[in-house]
């Protein structure tokens, strides 16, 4: 028999003071001389992370070319990531670290809206100019002179797949099925209006959880509702489940659904027979066909990561590239940077065209696609712009 | 029966089989330990993911993959014994749970740093086959995962109840120190305990990949149905955590067809509280208070 472990009153305490201690110490951050730091609020870890790999690698990859050519305003840029995870309370806490011990002079912020909520009125009280990529509506309708948006708001997804499932496909009878969530919720209601305002009826609306496995009820009860055409309103994982669920449920249906699941990761979980019929938005296309800057790009992120990149980390390159000229142009004073960004009209990125507009919205349009047939590969079909 | 409620009860059964043997795997630890492993979903995530290293990144044919992906869960859950729950055995209750769920974050963690954020789509034994079952389209998968999850649980129960080893588990779990005074390995039931609990949640695993694909956040939701589950059929009885996973299965399948989709999951939840308010120890279930 060993000898038996017993817990003493000190031990207890030790632990306690070692555990303590390490969840007290996090070292503070700081820029060297020579150095314009900004801090970049990235769900590293947790399940946000699908879509936060792409936004540190695409940021990563941005800070390193920038460097390489000489900087910002003559100085080199340095990117401070700080991990979010999928918490509201850790959003708002790495901001205030990042405020607190680097005093930046740009931040960017998450891309889940619910996080930009929560850390919304400590940009206010901070007054740090910032991007994010999370597309609720209900961050422009806060107003915030100091945030920009950096792909497509919700509402203009909406509005893509309610005008292509009516207009595009001429369907009368739309099902809606969506994940329940500030992000599908809202684009469900407002795709609905628009099916309606297209002359067309929605037969059904149906929600499902973002942790749900199964929405075959969904499905079944929308088809038995009589829709000639489902709008499905997703993520990757769960749109993926949608699809895969429809093909073995012989539903035969069109299906027009939301970028999440047109991104590389997402597409490749479904067997290209099963998506034959669906039509996706997304909200950059970075296929050859846009060009040798974008092809190199891709060619770029895929040398490095070994994995494709997509339109939603993506689009943090871009703001990288239009920080760095608005760097050169005012230098890192706040409130100079923040009228730069308002005032950035045609920028030719590599996911979208960017001109910010009242709303601090940066992008206005999104592309549709169908599936060559046979392959898991995107067929441009057309932009739908606000 | 119309095409669509078929359709709705065997998705229901299928779902319901996994969280029956996730639920099994709650009782086992529970009845033997005193314990409930808060890392359990975390458990049916590391089985999922053995299985995608054996049959999508090894391309093991999946008569070698899958006893290869069980045969490693059962070590899981021998190791999983060894370096949290034994340190902790003798320590107050909270501790050990809070241990649990502590080394789940940790887990879940380790998970996302050894495979990656991307989900995975690890193939069935039957393919993407459908058949069709009075005149309702079915996964094969799915009828595969009701018989799969009905075979372990009925091995389970005959090695519980049918096996001079299934009565020491059974001794020790009601009495750990009279249990050693009649000269049964304690520990080595202990160990047992975990491997089972190993080997069912990894069963569950395998069997949800090819049907909900597989990622590191996946463990959780299903731990948390499974606890509804157990707790409506009874915390500690064996067909009560069929019953509960088979009723929160087809709940939120009927649920979500004929109530209402958004409250699919505030069904089962009233459900549970319900149960909790009016018969705490579940349908099959014994009270907490009167085991003491």
């Amino acid at each position: 028999m060993g000898k038996k472990r017993t817990m003493t009153r000190r031990t207890v305490l030790a632990g306690l003071a070692a555990g303590a201690g390490v969840t007290i110490y996090a070292p503070r951050l700081s820029a060297q001389a020579g150095e314009i730091a900004v801090g970049a609020m990235v769900p590293i870890t947790g399940p946000f992370n699908v879509s936060g790999q792409q936004y540190h690698f695409s940021l990563q990859m941005a800070q390193d070319e920038i460097n390489a050519k000489g900087g910002v305003a003559g100085k080199k840029l340095k990117i401070v990531f700080e991990d979010v995870k999928d918490s509201n309370s850790v959003a708002v806490n790495a901001y205030l670290k990042v405020v607190r011990d680097l005093n930046p002079p740009f931040v960017f912020l998450s891309s889940y809206t619910t996080q930009n909520l929560a850390t919304e009125p400590e940009v206010v009280k901070a007054q740090i100019p910032g991007m994010y990529a999370g597309g609720g509506d209900a961050m422009h309708a806060k107003k915030n002179p100091w945030l920009f948006r950096i792909r497509p708001y919700d509402g203009l997804q909406a509005l893509a797949l309610a005008r292509h499932a009516t207009e595009g496909l001429g369907k009368k009878k739309i099902g809606i099925l969506y994940v329940q969530n500030d992000f599908g919720q809202p684009g469900a209601l407002a795709a609905e209006k628009i099916v309606k305002a297209a002359g067309a009826a929605v037969v059904g609306l149906e929600a499902y959880a973002f942790t749900d496995n199964d929405m075959s009820a969904q499905l079944q009860k929308l088809k038995n509702a009589g829709a000639d055409c489902l709008i499905a309103i997703s993520y990757g994982k769960d749109g993926a489940l949608i699809l895969k669920l429809a093909k073995e449920m012989a539903l035969n249906l069109p299906i027009v659904i939301s970028s999440g699941v047109m991104v590389p990761a997402a597409r490749n979980l479904i067997a290209p027979d099963e998506l034959a019929g669906i039509y996706g938005v997304m909200d950059a296309h970075l296929g050859p066909e846009r060009g040798a800057a974008v092809a190199d790009y891709v060619k770029r992120f895929k040398d490095r990561f070994k994995i494709d990149p997509d339109p939603f980390g993506s689009c943090y390159y871009d703001g990288a590239m239009i920080l760095k000229q608005v760097l050169d142009k005012v230098g890192p004073d706040r409130a100079k940077i923040r009228d730069a960004l308002k005032a950035v009209k045609g920028y030719e990125g590599v996911t979208n065209t960017f001109t910010t507009d009242a709303d601090g919205n940066m992008v206005h349009s999104l592309a549709v696609f169908s599936i060559k047939p046979g392959t898991r590969d995107p067929v441009f079909l057309r932009t739908i712009g606000a | 029966m119309s095409q669509q409620l078929v359709q709705l009860i065997v998705s229901g059964l299928a779902v319901g089989a996994v969280y029956a043997l996730v639920g099994l795997a709650f009782i086992l630890v529970n009845e033997a330990t005193g314990v409930v492993n808060f890392a359990t979903g975390q458990f049916v995530m590391v089985g999922c993911f053995v299985a995608v290293t054996t049959v999508v990144q090894m391309q093991l044919p999946l008569a070698a993959a899958y006893p290869l992906a069980l045969t490693a869960m059962a070590f899981f859950g021998a190791i999983f014994y060894a370096i949290v729950f034994r340190p902790l055995q003798d320590r107050a209750v909270v501790t050990v749970i809070i241990g649990t769920v502590m080394i789940g974050i940790v887990i879940q963690n380790a998970s996302l740093i050894t495979w990656g954020s991307v989900p995975f789509r690890p193939r069935s034994p039957f393919g993407r086959q459908v058949v069709d079952v009075f005149g309702a389209a079915i996964s094969a998968h799915a009828l595969f995962v009701i018989a799969v999850a009905f075979l372990m649980i009925g091995l389970l129960y005959v090695l519980i109840y049918r096996t001079s080893v299934g009565a020491r588990m059974r001794a020790v779990a009601q009495d750990r120190d009279a249990a050693r005074l009649m000269g049964i390995g304690v520990d080595r039931m202990f160990v047992l305990t975990w491997v089972i609990a190993g080997l069912l949640t990894g069963t569950a695993g395998i069997l949800v990949g090819p049907m909900w694909f597989a990622d590191v956040n996946m463990g959780d939701p299903i731990a948390l149905k499974a606890f509804a589950a157990i707790i409506i059929g009874g915390f500690s009885s064996v067909p009560g955590a069929i019953l509960g996973g088979v009723l929160v299965g087809l709940a939120e399948m009927l649920g979500a067809a004929y109530v209402s989709s958004t409250y699919k999951d505030g069904i089962v939840f009233l459900i549970m509280i319900l149960f909790l308010l009016v018969r705490p120890q579940g349908i099959f279930g014994e009270r907490i208070g009167e085991r003491a």
